[in-house]
């Protein structure tokens, strides 16, 4: 009777069931017994179907049952199980009863006329069952029939579409619109269609609650997808879309990729965002046997600095030994490389295998001077293919000579001059110890004593797409290439190591270009327009709000330029934004765009945000600083926390560290006890002394240690006091009231920080934002978006553990990044790894590289400057032209520098 | 008995996953509101066993794809027959799987092999495309490094398993019969799915400048469907002839042995096999299912089969004349039109009486 949606399958030619297992309508025939039998056949495990066959109540199946896997069974049981409660009220009246039945024959929606008869005929002998019957038809979600009219357009046959339209326009229950369409058009419904494909496309299971979600489309690999959007020419963007878009390239595809593209130097934006998908740039090689030159750079940047590619290297030097170099698109001969030069060639071998990236582009390509070098000494001229020389076939090649797009064979000619075993800089993912589909992070927390403790953690991770190697990190917000070209989705990485949530999210027109000063500058690119920085964003220039003097500016101009934002003056009054930024005087605040009601006197950290009392009465006020990024008239930047006042607390031991000097065991016990958190971590000894520190972000904060945990490094001791210096021009006087910390002697130019008073060393990045793409992502996580948020995101791809990172928004609204070393008296070398690490961000920001750009909110970074306090090291790499500064610098720091020349 | 058993143990063991993904689905397909419920189009669905309808309603997605699969099959069918007298056509319904012979033939055993193959195949490739939930690319492939070839699995290796054993669960359900010809049906589908996974290839590609190929990825490659129609071609031309052995109490069919040999030798798990002689497929006949050659076209002067005498079975042949007309040699001349002259071929076609 209550038989479920086989019990329509009577017309067509199937051969009808016979006797035997697999006949489906004996067990509804037989049972008037449990309503749920007929459902049995939905049963998918053998153990489950079997016990529902036996069952005489949905009790009894639940048993054998898997709930979560089992869906489709239960969703028919308990359909036909609230079928058989209502229809019950009917009684003895056959007619109330057989239409009451039908609604729940199948799980399809009951449609309008099949309710009217329910009404018609069961309202007069039982309320409690039309209203029974109400209550299951009500939880359908109705179908409007119309919104489908798209599909008659499939239709092959001109008569059907029109048929099509009209009966979907007319025709309300879904019985009667097949019946209609199979008449109308003269086919049974075949699901190679495409008529029936589009309906059977667009219907929903036939078990509700089962929704077949098709898998986010993010391309086989949408990392690199991400990649294809770099590409120079529209013939490689098309390739490289069809590689890693809907499926797999094949061999004709791959082929052509690496003709046209692979080895291409105009498309090298596009290369080397495929090289840090595949092997990213990371710090520091050793352990190599062939490659020995390259052993003990623990500062500089490799692809692949690995016993494979070490192996590679030795083989290739091998095939060279033949007297042909073998190219992707030529063949290069030379003569007996044993002979003529073999250190050079090993070079030469070891570079392509290893591959160095700390050039601007991240690029692994010898320089062209090398090339010819070598090649007029050791290419076989006689056999060089027609018309060609040493010159021409570099040209191919590499077309660079510039020290920051390629790399100097120079450096890899003698092994490094640092000592084995340095333990100054350590690479704890380098090699990565994680198992596969897991990130590797560095571990910056303090180790609990007992607790196995190392240097690095592992995260599960999500992968972009089906053919994709790139991870991104579990339960984080991801950015990621939608299919096509500039189009983007944001996803969750979810707990299964999945993408899910995805949605929509915008498309960029990469074809739009700016121009600048009559030049056209294309979108990505980044210049300079006085002392800002700018770059174009899909057809608009983009602007860092720096106050600059030109070679225009007059005489009073300079005169009173003081490098602040509006030219305001120097005063040192501060106030406090709503977006939770001090800013040191009223004029700067109105000068950012804040109105005079959205900022108050006095500094932020001054202001107590729970007085009066915003929270619940059992709630509890907590002071949570921030510094909002987003709009806050849309977002909201809220400084306080409430937090309900009954939790119980876990026996937890994660330490926390109170403005009294305190340790709790926890954050929940701390808070339990009314205290104000002052930072994490067990309380430290150098942070017991209560003397206030100013911050880079020109904020107070009682200690050190609260500083740091607000990712906030120190510009001086004692409190906040002035406005700090903005530009070179600026002739201040500003910070003479400020006694500065001392800095290392050696291995550091100092450099200050926009806004701060005293020079650090550390690696200074000035990153430009896009505001209104920051307020998107907050409308998706309903939540404002704050520098700490940022910082947190790049703080990970920081992989040296003596290199730590801190940041604040500026009043010139950019984002200043710190990649400071954690020793307060550093040795040169980690100074050079942190200016390393800052050099490294900057690249990836400025080329979108989808290892931070596939991250929300870091994809809304648009462009980045770099200022690093230059040690004498690298200083000498990059003046690699000036011998008077080499000399200098050989001069200054004599045995320990090694300077290429 | 042993055959349903079996499959159900492989239900068990791939729906899980599905259901994991299905019940954990985004919200976003449940806003979407529809003219139809799959159940109701699947009912109507021409020659699916209550199995397969099953599939059908709670895989919508999936019976699109089976079908493109089925149909993908059948047109490589026309195409390696077309110049034969049984051009991959029979009288009957029009089904999923095309329309299906009652003579367990060598041609049926075609079909058969040609749908299943095309169903894994169809399947997998949607797999890789990301276009059929709970599957993908090869995930064991994945991460895998073989040391002694240096190379790596990567990229997108087609995860052939998994279309194979959806073609097993949904082309196989529709044998409910318990006859020969269940028998031989399940063995050339089995057959025809065996040829496709013999065919995947390995496909690599080198990285890096230099010559020596350190860094290698493979990845499992589809053959293409052209290459398993001509496969199947030939295994048709040997297709083995065979018979029911009933071997257990209930005198049911139980496996099938090579006919006129005395010993019990089964055939190979790769040939087609068949249990009855074909029709000559001369005229149409509704006991075979002969559509006939009457109308089709014939070359007068090919000594083969496609030849009208053959193909024709002596009943003779029409010819048709046309005469193609077109324009030709044309010229642009300045400023600004352009002259063309006429040509024209008279062209004759055969077609049987």
């Amino acid at each position: 009777m209550l038989s479920n949606v086989f019990s329509t399958s009577s017309s067509n030619g199937a051969p009808d069931a016979e006797e035997g297992p697999d006949n489906l309508l004996c067990a509804s025939k037989k049972s008037d017994g449990w309503v749920g039998l007929g459902c049995c056949e939905l049963a998918i495990a053998a153990e489950c179907r079997r016990a529902c066959k036996q069952a005489s109540s949905t009790n009894d199946i639940l048993k054998s049952c898997k709930k979560q896997h089992e869906s489709a069974l239960i969703s028919c049981v308990n359909r036909n199980e609230m079928g058989s409660v209502c229809c019950s009220y009917a009684g003895r009246n056959t007619n109330c009863r057989e239409y009451c039945q039908a609604i729940f024959r199948t799980d399809s929606s009951p449609g309008p006329s099949q309710i009217k008869a329910v009404e018609n005929f069961c309202a007069s002998i039982s309320p409690q069952l039309v209203q029974c019957v109400n209550n299951y038809t009500q939880s359908y979600p109705m179908r409007n029939p119309v919104d489908s009219i798209y599909c008659c357009d499939r239709a092959e046959d001109h008569a059907c579409q029109t048929a099509c339209k009209r009966i979907l326009m007319t025709k309300r229950t879904e019985i009667e619109i097949v019946d209609n369409l199979i008449a109308a058009c003269k086919t049974m419904p075949l699901p190679q269609d495409p008529l029936w494909q589009c309906f059977l496309e667009s219907s929903r299971s036939a078990h509700p609650g089962i929704t077949i979600a098709p898998p986010p489309s993010t391309g086989v690999d949408g990392a690199k997808l991400h990649c294809c959007s770099k590409a120079n020419s529209s013939k490689c963007r098309e390739l490289c879309t069809n590689l890693y878009s809907t499926s797999w390239g094949n061999t004709q595809n791959w082929q052509k990729f690496d003709n046209e593209c692979e080895y291409n130097p105009s498309e090298s934006q596009m290369l080397t965002c495929l090289a840090d998908v595949r092997e990213p740039c990371q710090l520091g090689c050793r352990n190599l046997s062939f490659c020995t030159n390259f052993n003990n750079r623990p500062t500089e940047l490799f692809r692949s600095c690995n016993a494979q590619s070490d192996q590679g290297a030795m083989n290739d030097m091998r095939l060279w030994e033949k007297g042909s170099i073998k190219m992707p698109f030529m063949n290069i001969p030379v003569l007996d490389i044993r002979k003529c030069h073999p250190e050079m060639w090993k070079a030469i071998a070891c570079s392509l295998q290893i591959k160095p990236c700390h050039g601007k582009t991240r690029g692994s390509i010898i320089c062209k001077t090398d090339c010819v070098e070598i090649l007029r000494k050791c290419g076989d001229h006689s056999k060089f293919p027609e018309s060609h020389t040493a010159e021409s076939i570099c040209e191919m090649l590499s077309s660079t000579d510039d020290t920051e797009d390629c790399i100097p064979l120079e450096t890899y000619l003698r092994s490094s001059s640092l000592e084995k075993d340095i333990e100054d800089i350590t690479h704890p993912c380098n090699p990565n110890p994680c198992p596969s589909n897991h990130l590797c992070e560095v571990n910056r927390k303090e180790c609990v004593p007992g607790e196995p403790c190392f240097p690095y953690s592992c995260v599960q991770g999500c992968k972009l797409g089906e053919a994709s190697d790139f991870l991104v990190r579990q339960g984080t917000l991801i950015q990621v290439s939608s299919g096509e070209v500039g189009c983007y989705k944001i996803c969750t990485c979810g707990q299964g190591g999945t993408l899910e949530n995805c949605m929509e999210l915008y498309c960029v027109d990469l074809q739009k270009s700016c121009i600048v000063g009559g030049q056209t500058k294309s979108h990505g690119t980044s210049f300079k327009v006085d002392c800002n920085i700018c770059s174009c964003v899909a057809g608009t220039v983009r602007c860092s709000k720096r106050q600059c003097l030109n070679e225009l500016s007059s005489e009073e101009d300079r005169s009173m330029f003081t490098g602040l934002p509006c030219n305001c003056a120097d005063k040192f009054v501060p106030v406090c934004g709503q977006n939770g930024r001090s800013y040191p005087s009223a004029c700067i605040a109105r000068c950012v765009g804040l109105l005079d009601h959205q900022f108050e006197f006095g500094l932020c950290s001054s202001k107590d945000p729970c007085n009066p009392n915003p929270c619940l009465k059992n709630q509890r006020c907590i002071k949570k600083r921030q510094v909002c990024l987003t709009s806050f008239e849309k977002f909201e930047c809220p400084q306080y926390e409430c937090i309900s006042r009954q939790i119980k607390c876990e026996h937890l031991r994660d330490p926390v560290c109170d403005s009294d000097n305190m340790e709790h065991p926890n954050i929940c016990t701390l808070y339990q006890r009314g205290k104000q958190l002052s930072y994490k971590g067990s309380c430290q000894h150098f942070c017991k002394s209560a003397e206030p520190v100013c911050g880079h972000n020109g904020e107070t904060y009682s200690n050190v240690c609260s500083a740091y945990y607000d990712r906030v490094a120190v510009d001086y001791y004692g409190r906040c006091q002035d406005v700090g210096i903005f530009s070179d021009h600026s002739f201040n006087t500003e910070c003479s009231s400020v006694q500065c910390p001392p800095i290392p002697k050696f291995g550091c130019k100092p450099i200050i920080p926009p806004g701060a008073c005293c020079p650090l060393c550390s690696g200074v990045l000035t990153i430009l934002f896009d505001k209104e793409k920051l307020d998107s992502f907050a409308k998706i996580r309903k939540m404002p978006i704050t520098v700490m948020d940022i910082l947190q995101k790049i703080r990970p791809h920081i992989s040296v553990p003596q290199c730590d990172i801190f940041g604040y928004l500026s009043v010139e609204s950019e984002l200043v990044v710190l990649v400071v070393p954690v020793d307060i008296h550093p040795k040169a070398i980690q100074v050079e790894a942190c200016n390393r690490e800052a050099e490294k961000i900057n690249s990836l920001i400025n080329s979108d590289s989808p290892t931070l750009a596939s991250q929300v909110p870091l994809s809304a970074l648009i462009t980045s400057e770099v200022f690093i306090s230059s040690t004498v090291n690298s200083d000498c790499t990059k003046n690699i032209s000036n011998n008077l500064y080499t000399l200098l610098c050989l001069l200054l720091n004599g045995v320990y520098i090694f300077c290429h020349l | 008995m042993i055959l349903l058993s079996s499959r159900s143990v492989l239900l068990s063991v791939y729906y899980p996953q599905i259901f994991l993904i299905l019940t954990s689905g985004s919200y976003l397909a449940l806003s979407s509101v529809v003219a139809l419920g799959a159940n109701i189009i699947c009912n109507k669905i021409p020659g699916l066993a209550p199995r397969q309808r099953a599939i059908c309603e709670s895989r919508p997605d999936a019976i699109i794809v089976i079908g493109e699969g089925a149909q993908m099959g059948i047109n490589e069918c026309q195409y390696q027959f077309r110049y034969s007298r049984w051009n991959c056509s029979a009288l009957g319904e029009r089904t999923v799987f095309g329309q299906e012979l009652r003579v367990g033939s060598r041609e049926a055993a075609f079909t058969y092999a040609i749908t299943a193959a095309g169903v894994a195949h169809s399947v997998t490739s949607a797999c890789s495309q990301g276009n059929f939930s709970n599957c993908g690319c090869d995930r064991e492939k994945q991460g895998y490094y073989n040391q002694e070839e240096g190379w790596k699995w990567g990229g997108c290796s087609a995860d052939i398993k998994y279309g194979i054993e959806f073609s097993r669960k949904f082309v196989d359900a529709r044998e409910i019969r318990k006859n020969a010809r269940r028998l031989m049906n399940l063995h050339n589908n089995e057959a025809g799915r065996k040829i496709l996974e013999e065919q995947m290839k390995l496909e690599c590609k080198c990285h890096g400048v230099s010559g020596s190929c350190t860094t290698k990825t493979c990845w499992n490659t589809l053959p293409k469907f052209r290459d398993i129609g001509f496969i199947l071609k030939e295994k048709y031309n040997d297709a083995v002839h065979v018979e029911v052995v009933r071997a257990n109490r209930l005198r049911q069919p139980t496996f099938l042995k090579i006919k006129k040999i005395k010993n019990y030798q089964k055939p190979m798990e790769t040939d087609l096999v068949y249990i009855e002689r074909s029709p000559n497929y001369c005229e149409e006949d509704s006991a075979t299912g002969s559509v006939g050659t009457q109308g089709r076209l014939c070359n007068r002067t090919s000594p083969h089969v496609d030849g009208c005498d053959l193909m024709c079975c002596g009943r003779g042949y029409n010819t048709h004349q046309y005469t193609k007309v077109w324009q030709c040699n044309c010229k642009f001349h300045w400023c600004c039109f352009v002259k063309c002259n006429t040509c024209s071929e008279r062209t004759e076609v055969f077609t049987c009486k």
